[in-house]
């Protein structure tokens, strides 16, 4: 490697502060790193003999939600580096050690959600090959998005780019025990179908709230009552022996759990950009049953969710608050608004600028717009991740009313710097 | 990196060693700081806010040479430590701390061309600006035509 690069390389390099190291073995170290605007990344290195550039190119061409961006790739002497979008959330295998229990729409949104991931990257000729709990993240609910829309398929560290020499076997043996398709223990080529066996052991151990490994996949299994009817077949077919006997891609697979999604009663609506969750009314005296004791409105089954989920209460409070200054805000802004027009056109109220309703009515337009900007604003910056280090409910909340409280005094001023020029304006007007 | 703790001053770690009655008891309590070349040199960026690259640019080392250094998987020799050290824009103090952790000897006054380059270093010159002098009065340069 020529100098030139190898600076270039290592400027990049020391662009990033690490954080914390995430793991480190002989096959790389993954490591969270923060870059100069303070936002998280994760960074992997990968030792040169065990990297695969291509497979890393090919999935920074991948543009799915759900699947982390990549964002840098360079090369040092020894090793390949990978700088990847960083996603906040809790990891399956999180869920299950803590014996959450999730109800089968949310195990099936989940899955859904892993499936749309996949069938992107096998769009690339990208083949997953261990999608396991540990590497599927589920993102706070913020937004009020559905389950399948907060999923992650995260860690691509054993990724391979499809081959077209059929007669090659995968060398290595990589992945997670229980969760890895028969063909990855040597016996075949790995493809698309492989990470389809491996959706279905998850949506599997989802439902049963274990992981795999203790999990013999067999008709008993099957027939637990934690398994509904709806996901049984898509499991057997998912998890067939013969690759040629399970779902042919990743999208197939998606489009019978997207309709056992429905069935199950976990359909959301989007609405506008937001995207609220919308319950469907129960189908069938069994939804009934099961819908007894699941969540019947928006703020429950979010909270139920989320209680499972600790720490990322916090964001899911945020959110919630956010969307109901959001609502409020607006009707205030429009009320108040509706008020000053009246006034304004009744001149004689604005003659001296020292008047105090003028200063009562520039202070509560201004409040107004502060909580509505204040609002979106926090949006922004939630969406955008600026708040993916915040540890914990007390200085998150700080920091949603620290951007409140500036964007109300800047609005404030702004809108007292309006009125005058409205002000002016009337006088002039009458005046002429 | 290794977390800093305050360092027992050398003088005093000589004392103690000088009274024990063996060298054991000695190892025992003194609590000798275990910090590579590596270490320091990391420590060094990280006070300084710089980067290796920019380093590498001020000292003149081959890139991947100095890579491997500050990955401690490579054992410098003495003209290179001090490039580093004018890279790392070292004080006396630290040029000399960083060529006892590099395991070569000191910059000796009484040696002429390290007079030289100990005058560089307290006037704060760069490397190549030492090389300049070291050339003027007819010492080897640090950097080298074979890098």
């Amino acid at each position: 490697m020529d100098n030139q690069r190898l600076l270039q390389a290592l400027e990049l390099d020391d662009s990033y502060r690490v954080v914390r190291v995430l793991a480190a073995h002989p096959s790389g170290t993954t490591e969270l790193v923060s870059d100069a605007n303070r936002g998280l990344h994760i960074r992997k290195r990968i030792p040169h003999e065990l990297s695969n550039r291509q497979a890393w190119e090919a999935l920074g061409k991948v543009r799915d939600q759900r699947v982390p961006r990549v964002e840098l790739i360079y090369e040092l002497p020894d090793a390949l580096v990978v700088v990847c979008q960083y996603v906040v959330g809790t990891t399956v295998a999180e869920l299950l050690s803590r014996q959450a229990h999730l109800e089968a729409y949310e195990a099936a949104g989940i899955a859904l959600g892993v499936c749309r991931a996949a069938s992107a990257l096998h769009a690339q000729g990208i083949v997953h090959r261990d999608i396991a709990p540990g590497n599927v993240v589920i993102a706070p609910n913020i937004l009020g998005d559905s389950p399948s829309n907060r999923t992650y398929l995260i860690d691509l560290g054993v990724a391979r780019v499809r081959s077209d020499d059929v007669a090659a076997h995968d060398t290595t043996t990589l992945g997670t025990r229980g969760f890895s398709a028969p063909e990855q223990y040597g016996f075949a080529q790995t493809d698309a179908r492989s990470d389809v066996y491996s959706i279905g052991r998850l949506l599997l151990c989802l439902l049963l709230g274990r992981m795999s490994d203790e999990v013999s996949l067999d008709i008993a299994v099957l027939s637990d009552d934690a398994v509904p009817a709806q996901l049984r077949p898509i499991i057997e077919r998912a998890c067939a022996f013969e690759p040629s006997a399970r779902y042919q891609s990743a999208a197939d697979m998606a489009a019978d759990l997207e309709e056992a999604e429905i069935a199950l009663g976990g359909t959301y609506v989007s609405q506008g950009g937001g995207g609220y969750r919308v319950a469907m009314p129960a189908l069938g005296a069994e939804d009934v049953a099961r819908r007894s004791k699941a969540p019947s409105s928006v703020g429950e089954a979010d909270a139920g969710l989320w209680s499972r989920l600790g720490y990322a209460q916090a964001w899911a409070t945020a959110g919630l608050i956010r969307q109901s200054l959001g609502v409020a805000s607006w009707v205030v802004a429009l009320c108040l608004g509706l008020t000053f027009v009246s006034v304004a056109f009744d001149s004689s109220k604005f003659t001296r600028p020292t008047d105090p309703a003028y200063f009562l009515a520039a202070g509560l337009i201004g409040l107004a717009c502060s909580l509505i900007a204040g609002n979106e604003l926090c949006l922004f910056f939630l969406r955008g991740g600026r708040y993916r280090d915040v540890p914990n409910r007390k200085k998150l909340l700080a920091r949603v009313l620290l951007i409140d409280a500036a964007a109300m005094v800047l609005l404030m001023m702004l809108a007292a710097m309006i009125l005058g020029v409205v002000d002016g304006l009337i006088k002039n007007f009458t005046a002429g | 990196m290794t977390a800093l703790q305050p360092e027992p001053l050398t003088d005093e770690l000589l004392q103690q060693l000088l009274d024990s009655a063996t060298p054991e008891a000695y190892l025992a309590q003194a609590n000798l700081p275990s910090r590579s070349l590596a270490d320091y040199a990391h420590q060094l960026l990280e006070e300084r806010g710089i980067s290796r690259a920019d380093v590498i640019r001020a000292s003149g080392i081959n890139a991947t040479f100095a890579y491997q250094v500050f990955k401690g998987e490579r054992n410098i020799g003495r003209d290179h430590a001090i490039m580093l050290a004018f890279g790392l824009r070292c004080s006396l103090v630290e040029t000399q701390r960083l060529l006892r952790l590099a395991g070569v000897s000191e910059l000796w006054c009484k040696v002429r061309r390290d007079a030289i380059i100990i005058f560089c270093l307290q006037h704060g010159m760069t490397r190549a600006e030492c090389d300049d002098e070291l050339y003027r009065l007819g010492e080897p340069t640090l950097l080298t035509s074979e890098g």
